[in-house]
């Protein structure tokens, strides 16, 4: 289940773990949306692809690609903010 | 400055070699496309036949029928060459996965199972209709100079736009439910088990590795059957490395979200199918392979065929080869998918004198028809207006394919 929270101040969560493509790249997109422009967004996700199609899908709509981290075995954290 | 003064060989070897093999940022899809052709020519050359996968499912699932007396079981499942090479791909993928630390259990909703299974159901019923998956249907199927393979190809990429519609349809019905949309303070994101050093997982891969060629070497009586498990497994590697995912490249292609790696998946496999075409081609010219060998029958079947298993693999997210990929990554809907396909496949495939009866539809081998020459150009060619059609798309599109 995609879950979105709040997770302080102008800071964001989505988590997609469990979602294969295309879903982490169509929610992450969808929770960007929802956000103010400055703030930021941390995606978790679990599907080795993503690492390298959610920076490219941040960078392609203008966002800022913070950084990715690997927070875990077969675990990844994006770190984007909204331009 | 010297970076490696104070550090070890070992540590240097790892910087410059190791981790870019195992980065998780994949390798190229034109390089996965280029290596599957390869391993696909030397597993025709060595098997007699070309890589393909569901042969290894239909004889999986007359296992689990022969069981219950219900099925006759042809060959075992240590003595079918597709079946050694599926499992070969399977351990593969996990060995990578382990290695570049990307396993993980990742289980899901049972809608999202039933899904699955619904996939894996709807892409065997493709495969008996295509005359095979996105491999013995089109890669593997091209490669030999087969027509069919072409006919599942357009197939296919109706199938990958249907499949675009459905997932665009139940992103939205996911995402506008209101109960997971939480915008309060909650819980600190999930965190991941710790990793495992290099040294041990590799250790853990190789002993699993040794312990099931040992048990393959022992059960089918002969080395000539490693090879398939081993090219298998070479498959299994460069599928996990380089993310080669034909369920992406055919969903994504026309306005999907990820429609620039399908692009670049799209090019690699047209790459590798001129690259196969070329090696198959000098095997069954030089009559080291039957020119007969993966000739199958080509008819509107296979383009039916094709849209129902491109429609599959977009709803379960991973086509035949890459449900044993994901699986081994521990994805648990592929898993169910793969469980649908190996039970459903024997029994739809009963269907088949039905069609061929129906149709009465013609094998076509295309060096019969424009000779090997001829034949391989028109492959070229129509490969390469391909990529070329691909490249014009995502000009108008203003989208940087490589960028």
């Amino acid at each position: 289940m995609v879950k979105f929270w709040k997770k302080g101040d102008k800071v964001y969560v989505l988590d997609v773990t469990g979602y294969t493509c295309p879903y982490p790249v169509i929610y992450m997109k969808n929770a960007l949306g929802r956000i103010g422009p400055g703030e930021t967004l941390e995606v978790i996700f679990d599907n080795p692809p993503s690492c390298e199609t959610l920076p490219e899908a941040a960078t392609e709509d203008g966002h800022e690609v913070v950084s990715l981290d690997k927070i875990g075995s077969g675990l990844w954290r994006l770190i984007v903010r909204r331009r | 400055m010297r970076p490696y003064t104070n550090r070890s060989f070992l540590y240097y070897l790892r910087t410059v070699f190791i981790d870019k093999i195992f980065t998780n940022m994949g390798w190229p899809e034109w390089l996965g496309g280029i290596l599957l052709a390869l391993l696909n020519v030397y597993f025709l050359a060595i098997a007699g036949k070309p890589f393909t996968i569901y042969g290894g499912f239909e004889t999986w699932g007359r296992h689990i029928y022969s069981t219950f007396n219900l099925m006759a079981l042809k060959e075992t499942l240590f003595t079918n060459k597709t079946s050694l090479g599926d499992i070969g791909l399977f351990l593969g993928a996990l060995a990578t996965a382990v290695i570049a630390g990307e396993f993980k259990l990742k289980r899901s909703r049972l809608t999202d199972y039933l899904e699955g299974a619904a996939g894996g159901i709807l892409m065997a019923m493709g495969v008996v209709m295509a005359w095979g998956c996105n491999w013995g249907g089109f890669f593997s199927a091209i490669i030999p100079l087969s027509l069919h393979g072409y006919a599942m190809f357009i197939g296919l990429i109706i199938g990958g736009y249907l499949g675009l519609i459905y997932v665009r349809w139940r992103a939205r019905s996911i995402f506008s439910n209101p109960g997971e949309l939480n915008l309060e303070l909650l819980e600190a994101p999930p965190t991941g088990r710790r990793e495992i050093p290099y040294g041990f997982k590799v250790s853990i891969v190789f002993l699993i590795v040794a312990l099931v060629s040992g048990l393959i070497y022992l059960a089918s009586g002969g080395g000539i059957y490693l090879s398939m498990l081993f090219i298998g497994f070479g498959v299994g590697v460069v599928i996990q490395r380089s993310r080669f995912c034909f369920a992406t490249a055919f969903r994504e292609l026309f306005g999907g979200v990820e429609m620039r790696r399908a692009i670049r998946l799209q090019i690699g496999i047209a790459l590798g199918i001129i690259f196969g075409a070329t090696g198959a081609a000098i095997l069954k010219y030089m009559g080291f392979v039957d020119p007969s060998v993966y000739v199958k029958y080509v008819s509107i079947s296979n383009v039916f065929g094709g849209i129902l298993f491109g429609f599959g693999m977009s709803i379960v997210g991973a086509c035949a080869s890459g449900s044993l990929w994901k699986a081994a990554e521990g994805n648990m809907k592929t898993l169910i998918a793969l469980i649908a396909a190996v039970l459903s496949y024997p029994v739809l495939k009963l269907l088949r004198p039905t069609i061929v009866g129906a149709l009465n539809p013609p094998k076509i081998y295309i060096p019969s028809i424009l000779g090997y020459g001829g034949g391989l150009i028109v492959i070229y060619l129509s490969m390469v207006a391909w990529i070329m059609f691909l490249l014009y798309y995502a000009y108008r599109r203003g989208v940087n394919v490589y960028g």
